[in-house]
């Protein structure tokens, strides 16, 4: 049994893959990511359940500053980190909204 | 009473005000793209020094400080269609002549509507108040427009039945001629319908030919040039919105190839689309637009995106586009068609079978989709694959 994503189905048109998804993440002094919570539900603010794990190591860092000349430009910084259940993830910080993101990158 | 001209001056300009009510009162051009220049289609009544047509140069010379407005077409287009469906409300027989003019037979609806009154008064109440439409009714479709023309804003005029007095005060430019013979009757001193009306039938033909003649009963308030009703075709349209506005050819042609299996396993399956017409939003607000007519008509997907693509090479787009819909239109109806005699072909057509057959058991599209590769070298993760709606 697949379980119910909390999304509207919609097979018609194009959608991008790997698609940033809300996350909430505890920072450090340095703004290192320290732990995360996955949020489940379209947006952080329709949340639901979630299981805060710890971030045990940052593995890389790096930025990126993209389509500057459109009304949403595109500053990131993204993190690869491994979490205290051994598995790695993606995250970013969006530099213009603050928000946190993961995205498989 | 038989024939109403509705006529909306400025419709581009109205249509604009209502998205953009601040521009209302003032110096205002709206400007579209024609080839490498940009002319100007439409201006307010403090720009009036400029003409339509006039280059954007030219126009900006004359008038330095007004805000320009990038046309938007198929919104006028579709503000116009809206306007003439409801004229088909009130009447069975309603001619396009054209943005913002449209001619409307009122045989025989007078007893409908309990008198001419509240027939006229139907029509001009079919155009939103926002548009201020003209109406004018005579006998024949050039004193309706005439008419029309004398009209205040959402009122009516009604030609006597003595029409070529009516015309006669009326200036020569009314007539719907082109601009060169326009101007040799003003240089022949004929500067009022009623000027043209007073000469011999055969002076003008001698001199105009046919289009003498032509001008000369119009002049006369003799206009039998029947109404052509408007045609109503199926079509099918749709849209589809990008997840971030996009230049990128890749890109809008995986929309295109979404719209059009849509198009050709949906609506229209079986069948042939003779003429495609593709249109963008751009993010800085302006349009973009492209007419593709096929050679033969097209009936699967594969055919109209390979003939498609080859139009969209060289393509200029003026923004990163947010949307983009597809048109097809001229349908027309099933030919033969021959399986393959190559196994993997047969293959794939076993597959899209059984999605069919489970679209068919859903009852709606099911949820399967292909990972298409769209800028493999973004560093934007979410631009670099995208996932299409499988259609067979």
């Amino acid at each position: 049994m697949v379980a119910d994503t909390g999304t509207a189905p919609h097979p018609g048109g194009i959608r991008p893959l790997d698609a940033p998804q809300p996350v909430q993440v505890e920072v450090d002094g340095n703004g290192m990511p320290m732990s995360i919570a996955a949020v489940k539900g379209r947006n952080a603010g329709a949340s639901r359940s979630y299981k805060r794990r710890r971030v045990v190591e940052v593995l890389d860092v790096w930025r990126i500053d993209d389509e500057w000349w459109r009304k949403q430009p595109v500053s990131r910084v993204y993190y690869r980190v491994a979490l205290e259940d051994g598995t790695m993830t993606g995250l970013f910080k969006d530099l213009i909204s603050g928000q946190w993101r993961r995205q498989r990158a | 009473m038989s024939i109403a001209c509705v006529f909306v001056a400025n419709l581009p300009l109205k249509t604009e005000f209502l998205r953009r009510p601040d521009l209302r009162g003032k110096a205002a051009l709206v400007i579209e793209q024609s080839g490498s220049r940009k002319l100007v289609i439409d201006r307010s009544p403090p720009a009036r020094a400029v003409e339509p047509g006039m280059s954007l140069e030219k126009a900006l010379s004359i008038c330095p400080h007004a805000a320009l407005i990038e046309a938007d077409s198929s919104l006028y287009r579709e503000r116009w269609s809206g306007i003439l469906d409801n004229l088909e409300q009130r009447s069975p027989i309603v001619e396009d002549a054209g943005l913002g003019l449209a001619y409307v037979d009122l045989r025989g609806l007078e007893k409908l509507y309990n008198g001419e009154a509240n027939l006229l008064k139907a029509v001009v109440d079919a155009v939103p108040q926002a548009y201020y439409p003209r109406a004018g009714v005579g006998h024949g479709k050039f004193p309706a427009y005439a008419a029309a023309l004398q009209a205040k804003p959402s009122r009516a005029v009604q030609v006597p039945e003595h029409a070529a007095a009516f015309l006669a005060p009326l200036p020569v430019t009314h007539l719907p001629t082109s601009w060169k013979v326009r101007e040799r009757l003003l240089d022949f001193g004929l500067d009022s319908m009623g000027s043209v009306a007073r000469l011999p039938f055969n002076t003008m033909q001698a001199e105009f030919g046919r289009e003498g003649a032509r001008l000369w009963r119009l002049a006369n308030g003799q206009d039998d040039e029947p109404l052509a009703p408007r045609r109503h075709d199926e079509i099918f349209t749709h849209q589809v919105s990008f997840a971030a506005p996009t230049v990128s050819l890749p890109v809008i042609l995986i929309a295109l190839e979404s719209l059009l299996a849509r198009a050709f396993t949906g609506q229209i399956r079986g069948r042939f689309a003779k003429v495609a017409f593709l249109e963008g939003s751009a993010e800085n607000g302006s349009a973009w637009s492209k007419r593709v007519g096929f050679h033969e008509p097209v009936g699967d997907r594969d055919r109209a995106m390979f003939i498609l693509k080859s139009r969209l090479e060289n393509l200029a787009l003026p923004g990163p586009l947010e949307t983009l819909s597809l048109t097809l239109s001229g349908i027309t109806g099933e030919s033969g068609r021959q399986e393959s005699l190559f196994p993997e072909v047969r293959h794939q057509a076993r597959l899209d079978d059984a999605i069919r057959q489970l679209r068919a058991r859903l009852g709606h599209r099911p949820p399967i989709f292909r990972v298409r590769e769209v800028e493999p070298w973004s560093r934007i993760p979410e631009r670099r694959r995208t996932l299409v709606a499988y259609d067979p």
